[in-house]
């Protein structure tokens, strides 16, 4: 190829460049001289200000631009014509050139690019770029939106997370302070029980203590009457105790953690007898223990009260003239323990039989408290606290077959 | 066997040639006459001494702590709650005390307190008893300390 070739080659290029410049570019293009006047307005230009060329060459920038020198945009092109570029971002310039968006009630946002253009050493005009960035703006502020909305959905969680921290707070706090206050309370109970067991007792033991020796040292001297009544303030105080007695095994039996672990029958029934020795020796009373006694789960010194109870009771209510005869047996039953206490006792009614297991809870007038209900609901009290339950078969004039089941070891 | 009035702190009971001093924390005088006439029923012999609040009792074994005296109580029956002081404060005391540190010491309470056991077994006590109502259980009572103390008595006639 030689050079006039190359040359024609080269025209024809820059010809087709321009051509393309002016009418395919994606971009405003706009030309002056360095007075500022159009000297070039492509197609784009054309298409989106809805301004011909031949509408605006030239003319100067100022006619143009609306508020030329307001948006100091001649100061771009005086520093373009001093040979230095400017980039007009649309950060900063929304709207280089404002043109209206069909339909979407707002302006195309652009970038402008403000250059010298320059031949030999010589500036003769400037050039401009304009370039629609309204999709890329949407899409920033899409992304913009986006990242918002993310930060809004940290900071709510972050609120909520916040919020429930401060709920969770308080709950445990409420929870602290009730436990305090049941804490309190049952520490309370516990110190009126011990008062009522140290200072309601002491005047009672005395009572009977001394009304006994009135009847041992002065019996003999003393009519009937008189030995009557001496008989009557015992026995009451002897109820008195036993009803204090029961009311502080109760309360303890309904507040006390009880810890389970395994008993034996045998042993917590021989602790029983020992806390009736003289009841039972008076009454003549007789226990069988009938073959191997089994092992269960239970609070120790709640089943020596429960077999204290049921044996007292057995002891208690015999025909006078019948000496108590009690028969303990046990039988396995599907991972349980079924222990009976069987008496030849005056029996119960089959229409008490489950009263009598309920009489203290819903004891109202004072004949409550004679009889068998507070002893048995402790038994029945005792043994739902070890996960256990109870129950009697009666036959009046015969006896009665009471029975405990709590979980064998 | 005579009552001791209130403001006379400590009562012997002499009954010869005992070799046992039992000194006996109680404020309540009943609970102390009923005690005491049981043990005299029983022929338990010993020196009784009586001490109506701890800080008697305290008064008293320090007495006769260091050089020991005839009367130094050689068995220690003990109520809890009394004023003044009470018996674990005592109790806490003798432990420490180089003169009374292996004396037997039972307590006797109006009530067994879980706590309260637990407590008087860790200090250190032969038996925890609690104080019965009726002369038969109170005879009961004594029968018990008697098979923990050999103390010098006659067995009863019965």
């Amino acid at each position: 190829m030689d050079i006039a070739e190359t040359t024609i080659q080269e025209t024809l290029l820059h010809a087709a460049m321009l051509a393309w410049m002016n009418d395919l570019a994606p971009q405003g293009i706009l030309v002056t001289d360095t007075e500022l006047r159009v000297r070039a307005w492509n197609k784009w230009l054309e298409i989106n200000t809805h301004q011909n060329a031949s509408q605006v060459l030239g003319r100067h920038l100022s006619e143009i631009f609306p508020n030329f020198d307001l948006r100091s945009l001649k100061q771009y092109y005086e520093n373009a014509l001093q040979g230095q570029a400017s980039v007009l971002s649309h950060k900063f310039h929304t709207h280089f050139f404002p043109i209206p968006l069909q339909g979407q009630g707002c302006f195309m946002h652009q970038s402008a690019y403000i250059a010298s253009l320059v031949m030999g050493e010589q500036v003769i005009g400037t050039i401009t770029l304009i370039e629609d960035v309204t999709e890329r703006v949407a899409r920033e502020a899409e992304l913009q939106k986006k990242a918002e909305d993310v930060t809004r959905l940290l900071a709510s969680e972050q609120a909520a997370r916040f919020l429930l921290d401060e709920a969770n707070a308080q709950l445990e706090e409420r929870v602290r302070q009730r436990t305090h206050e049941l804490t309190e309370s049952n520490a309370a109970l516990e110190f009126f029980s011990y008062s009522i067991s140290h200072d309601l007792r002491a005047p009672i033991r005395n009572i009977l203590g001394f009304a006994q020796i009135l009847e041992e040292d002065y019996g003999a001297t003393l009519d009937k009457g008189a030995r009557d009544s001496i008989g009557v303030i015992a026995n009451s105080a002897r109820s008195m105790e036993g009803l204090i007695q029961a009311l502080l095994d109760y309360s303890r039996l309904s507040r006390v953690e009880l810890a389970l672990e395994p008993v034996s029958i045998t042993e917590v029934l021989g602790a029983a007898k020992d806390q009736l020795t003289v009841q039972m020796r008076e009454a003549h009373a007789v226990i069988e223990e009938v073959g191997e006694l089994s092992r269960v789960i239970a609070h120790k010194q709640t089943l020596i009260q429960i077999f204290s109870n049921l044996l007292s009771n057995a002891v208690k209510f015999v025909d006078q003239n019948r000496a108590p005869r009690i028969r303990i047996s046990s039988e396995s039953r599907d991972g349980r323990i079924r222990v009976w206490i069987e008496d030849n006792g005056i029996g119960i009614r089959r229409q008490d039989e489950q009263r009598i297991f309920e009489m203290f809870e819903r004891l109202h007038g004072p004949e409550s408290y004679s009889g068998m209900g507070i002893g048995l609901t402790l038994v029945r009290k005792g043994l739902e606290r070890m996960g256990g339950c109870c129950g009697v078969i009666s036959q009046v004039g015969v006896g009665s077959r009471f029975w405990i089941e709590l979980p064998a070891a | 066997m005579s009552i001791a009035s209130e403001n006379v702190s400590e009562e012997r009971q002499s009954s010869g040639n005992e070799i046992c001093t039992l000194l006996i924390a109680e404020d309540n005088l009943g609970d102390f006459v009923l005690l005491t006439r049981t043990l005299a029923k029983m022929n338990v012999h010993c020196t009784i001494v009586r001490a109506q609040n701890g800080r008697e009792a305290l008064e008293y074994l320090e007495r006769c702590g260091d050089p020991p005296l005839n009367d130094r109580p050689t068995h220690f029956i003990l109520d809890l709650k009394m004023p003044i002081l009470g018996g674990f404060e005592v109790l806490e005391w003798v432990r420490e005390n180089s003169n009374y540190k292996n004396l037997p010491v039972i307590v006797l309470s109006s009530s067994a307190i879980e706590s309260d056991v637990l407590k008087a077994e860790k200090l250190g006590v032969d038996a925890y008893l609690v104080k019965p109502a009726g002369l038969e259980e109170l005879a009961e009572l004594v029968r018990k300390i008697l098979a923990i103390w050999k103390l010098p008595h006659k067995s009863q006639a019965n």
